[in-house]
């Protein structure tokens, strides 16, 4: 899996260095919904590799080379929850720049939330491109990019944006995406078995 | 042991369909395969290789079934270079290689790089910006760079110049010097199978017509060139498929053994063969 991990991160180089750019510039600006908008570009990496993977028809080759279904299907995953992770771990430490030199409250509530909506977006992403590809997997998840930020812009228009209990949110999220990641994998994994026969 | 052999073995996508084939490569050997575009070629590569599910049917390569768990440890042995398949285009011969380090146990680097010098291929440049016979010379790099047992080709002298084609095709021949190496290669150049193959397979719509020794193959059929009363008067069964030259001239491709020693047969090439046997099927 490492070996398509790597070539992977070699194919999306390019947009991970914009991506980069944009992060930097999203975590500066005041509104902190914008992190949202991060995280979610961050899970359509794994989107842009796969794209890259079908214009070369890599899985063609690939599937007579020595990765397992799991490799195939497992690496997307974790690409996304790197990417994910990386672009918190970003707008963390721009969190953390604006604490000590602004006025600005060390809340990481809504990080929190955004990863777990991140990887809830990869969930249902990935088994629907290992299904039927990458341009018809394309129209889906941009509805629920759109769905995600929407919800997310809705929300920061009003004015008291109090979350009660957010710790209750975050661990209910957390109870949730944890199965339905499993579920999403073995899902991606059955419907990449089906594709070789 | 064989290389590959696969025994009666189907394979149905609806409208097309691979029926009962059965095929044996012998180990150490080079087989051409043959067929128009559409014939199952690609789609018998896929089986062998363990892409594909067969329907019915036992595939057995290098020794394991590819149904088998224990198949996927044989991938490690077997170098692939497909038509239609490439390596993600933002990537380059470098990075190519450090990828396929990590796939392979046996990768040899400094083999990986012995090739791209003698190929001439930049090694940083990527490889959406390759011609098609630069991607061809990369992929045969790679796949011969972890000492496979087993090389299986799908037009890969395809989009070569003629002198790399030829380079190649040694390179090919070199490679089977060893008992245990083997090739299925399949290509249109006939010209290149002939060249290098010991036995030539024949797949039309599906199915093996043949896979003979290519000495045997081109010594048991000739091509007959003479009056349509002469070819008329050919036993049933010599004549295995027969054209108007003009004039009132036949050509035709007949078996050697039904034809009388009096007559002058000139020798085919594969291409003849092959092309004959097509024109045949076809009209049938």
């Amino acid at each position: 899996m490492k070996a398509l991990l790597v070539k992977d991160i070699y194919s999306i180089w390019k947009q991970l260095r914009l991506m980069l750019v944009i992060l930097v510039v999203f975590a500066v600006m005041p509104d902190d919904y914008m992190n949202v908008l991060a995280l979610t570009i961050a899970a359509m990496m794994p989107y842009t590799a796969a794209a890259y993977d079908e214009r070369s028809r890599w899985n063609l080759m690939a599937a007579m080379m020595p990765y397992t279904p799991l490799d195939m299907v497992l690496s997307k995953y974790v690409l996304g929850w790197l990417m994910i992770g990386g672009a918190a771990l970003l707008s963390v430490l721009m969190h953390l720049v604006r604490f000590l030199f602004t006025d600005r409250s060390w809340d990481l509530t809504l990080i929190a939330i955004s990863i777990l909506a991140a990887v809830m977006i990869l969930n249902i992403a990935l088994p629907l491109i290992f299904r039927f590809g990458v341009e018809k997997g394309r129209l889906v998840t941009i509805f629920l990019i759109a769905l995600v930020c929407g919800s997310a812009g809705s929300l920061s228009q009003v004015e008291t944006v109090a979350i009660p209990a957010s710790g209750v949110i975050i661990l209910l999220g957390t109870l949730i995406t944890v199965p339905v990641t499993v579920i999403s994998i073995m899902i991606s994994g059955k419907v990449y078995r089906h594709s070789l026969n | 042991m064989n290389a590959i052999s696969m025994s009666h073995v189907s394979k149905s996508f609806g409208d097309f369909a691979i029926n009962d084939l059965n095929f044996v490569l012998p180990e150490g050997c080079i087989c051409g395969l043959v067929g128009e575009n559409g014939a199952g070629k690609s789609t018998m590569i896929r089986l062998l290789t363990g892409a594909l599910k067969a329907d019915s049917g036992e595939i057995v390569t290098l020794g394991e079934d590819v149904a088998g768990p224990a198949f996927f440890d044989k991938k490690q042995d077997i170098g692939v270079v497909l038509d239609d398949a490439w390596f993600p285009g933002m990537m380059s011969a470098r990075q190519v290689e450090k990828v396929m380090a990590l796939t392979y146990v046996n990768w040899d680097g400094r083999m990986f790089h012995d090739f791209l010098e003698r190929m001439r291929l930049p090694a940083e440049r990527l490889f959406k910006d390759y011609s098609r016979g630069m991607r061809m010379k990369l992929a045969i790099a790679v796949a011969l760079s972890h000492d496979p047992k087993l090389l299986v080709l799908d037009e890969a002298t395809a989009g070569l110049d003629p002198m790399v084609r030829d380079e190649v095709l040694e390179v090919f021949n070199d490679y089977t010097r060893a008992d245990d190496h083997s090739i299925l290669m399949s290509s249109h150049i006939l010209s290149d199978l002939e060249k290098v193959s010991d036995y030539i397979a024949f797949l039309h719509r599906g199915r093996l017509l043949f896979c003979e020794e290519k000495d045997t193959l081109i010594d048991t059929y000739g091509i007959f060139e003479g009056t349509a009363e002469q070819a008329d008067s050919l036993m049933a069964g010599a004549v295995v498929h027969r054209e108007s030259s003009g004039f009132g001239g036949v050509r035709a491709l007949v078996r050697r053994d039904r034809v009388p020693v009096s007559f002058t047969l000139a020798r085919p090439t594969v291409e003849d063969v092959i092309l004959n046997m097509v024109k045949e099927e076809n009209r049938r």
